[in-house]
């Protein structure tokens, strides 16, 4: 404290404010081996990130939904503050139901929402990422024009990733408002590159204030260049 | 006895650290028994709102400062008229600004908290976020801020719907003071949900202002909002306007 400071001022912080964000992840038998566990330590980066930052520690609400097992699509945990986030270890397994896991991310990021104005929190835009290595297994064309239609109507941010060879890039576009062109390539397994660039963008959105453009880090520490 | 009028404004933590100014910007003026302030907070995505901001708050607390009627005696009608005729004259300067120097308007983007008091009664008038509080013995009056859904939209002076966005509140008689902030400050000023001011910060300042003179109060208050404890809280500019109403 600067000496010239009026003393004995109580400097706590009582902001209400929350940035939800949703990671759809594919547990799928493909991301077996090195891809599940290079995801899995991502995981640990982003947890450990996220409360290195009182701030996005604060405001920052995750969920996990996986895609896995037989066509299951299934939320691990429940919502909760990124102090109290605690990194799942995955394990690979079962199909990629991308269609229903969006589905329940969507219809998850709006129940928060609705929460939030129930006890009068403010919030920023939600994020969902949707990061898959294969092609979906489900039928997943409705709810993917739906995800398409939340985005334009600006009730989320998408950010499809594709891990892999790329071979699923289109499919994956059909999810976000801006097509293929916003889908993002992951580099080789660069997964922990890919959750610390996550991190540093909450921190910056969880911080944000009206007005703000909120100008994201460069992804090229992860992403591959889209030919 | 006049009002006691302080201000300040402190960068932010993110602005220091992005090699931003502080895009916050204050003004406060007595006016025989009563005093025009007005905070403005530039928006962050707008290249010259530091200065939209600066001028804005000068404008508008001059224009208001000339008016010769006592604002408490004003109908909600005709005090919004000259509220808005005092913020259309600084958006007009505004404009010419952005004309001479080729910018947009929307680059001077800022959103205005104002109160134009008289010896007790008067008006709090805002456009967008930020917050003023008017406190009078029994209870708080509120101008909440206006978001879009999300808490990082609101909106401008600079909008072409600013007259639509332009909000008064009356200030009943017997008001003890009133604080005006940005956005930036209302996590550590207001309590839990911004229902009230927050006692254990503001009870100290309003003690310590008392008994000081506007140039050290001054002075203090902005090493208060510069605190470090305060980068725990924002990143944004912090601006606290404070008026002490005289003691009777």
């Amino acid at each position: 404290m600067s000496d010239n400071a009026i003393p004995d001022v109580a400097l706590i912080d009582n902001t209400e404010q929350r940035t939800p964000l949703v990671l759809v992840l594919d547990r799928s038998g493909s991301m077996g081996g090195a891809p599940i566990e290079q995801l899995n330590e991502g995981l640990q980066l982003l947890e450990q990130e996220l409360k290195n930052d009182v701030i996005a520690a604060k405001r920052v609400r995750i969920l996990i939904v996986t895609l896995g097992d037989y066509d299951e699509a299934s939320i691990v945990g429940d919502w909760c503050d990124a102090m109290d986030f605690s990194a799942p270890r995955l394990e690979a397994n079962g199909t990629t139901p991308t269609g229903q896991g969006v589905e329940i991310a969507l219809a998850e990021i709006e129940d928060e929402k609705a929460r939030y104005k129930e006890s009068g929190i403010a919030y920023t835009r939600p994020w969902l990422f949707v990061m898959s290595d294969g092609l979906p297994t489900d039928a997943w064309e409705q709810s993917a024009a739906a995800c398409c239609q939340a985005e334009t109507d600006q009730k989320v941010a998408v950010f499809p990733i594709a891990v892999g060879n790329g071979s699923n890039t289109e499919t994956l576009g059909a999810f976000s408002s801006r097509g293929v062109a916003g889908v993002k390539q992951l580099a080789g397994l660069h997964f922990k590159e890919l959750f610390l660039w996550l991190s540093t963008s909450l921190q910056t959105v969880s911080q944000s204030q009206a007005g703000d453009r909120v100008q994201l880090p460069p992804t090229d520490s992860w992403s591959s260049v889209q030919v | 006895m006049s009002w006691q009028l302080f201000g300040a404004s402190a960068i932010g933590a993110s602005h220091i650290a992005g090699d931003l100014p502080c895009q916050d910007a204050h003004a406060y003026r007595h006016t025989g028994n009563g005093f025009v302030g007005v905070v403005c907070d530039g928006a962050g995505s707008a290249a010259y709102s530091d200065a939209g901001a600066r001028l804005v708050c000068t404008q508008v607390a001059d224009a208001l400062a000339d008016a010769t009627t006592p604002p408490e005696t004003l109908t909600l009608e005709l005090a919004t008229d000259r509220v808005a005729w005092a913020l259309a004259g600084a958006r007009n300067r505004l404009a010419r600004r952005a004309v001479a120097e080729s910018h947009e308007l929307k680059d001077y983007a800022c959103t205005v908290v104002g109160a134009w008091m008289g010896a007790q009664g008067g008006w709090l008038f805002h456009i967008g976020d930020g917050l003023a509080v008017a406190r009078l013995a029994d209870a708080d009056t509120i101008s909440a801020p206006e978001n879009g859904e999300y808490a990082n939209e609101t909106f401008f002076l600079t909008g072409h719907d600013w007259s639509a966005h332009l909000r008064l509140t009356p200030v009943e008689e017997g008001c003890q003071s009133v604080l005006l902030m940005s956005d930036g400050a209302m996590g550590f000023v207001m309590d839990k949900g911004a229902h009230q001011v927050y006692a254990p910060f503001f009870e100290p300042v309003a003690r310590f202002l008392r008994s000081s003179d506007e140039a050290p109060g001054n002075e203090a208050l902005q090493a208060t909002l510069a605190d470090e404890r305060t980068h725990h809280i924002t990143g944004d500019d912090k601006t606290l306007l404070i008026a002490l109403a005289p003691r009777a």
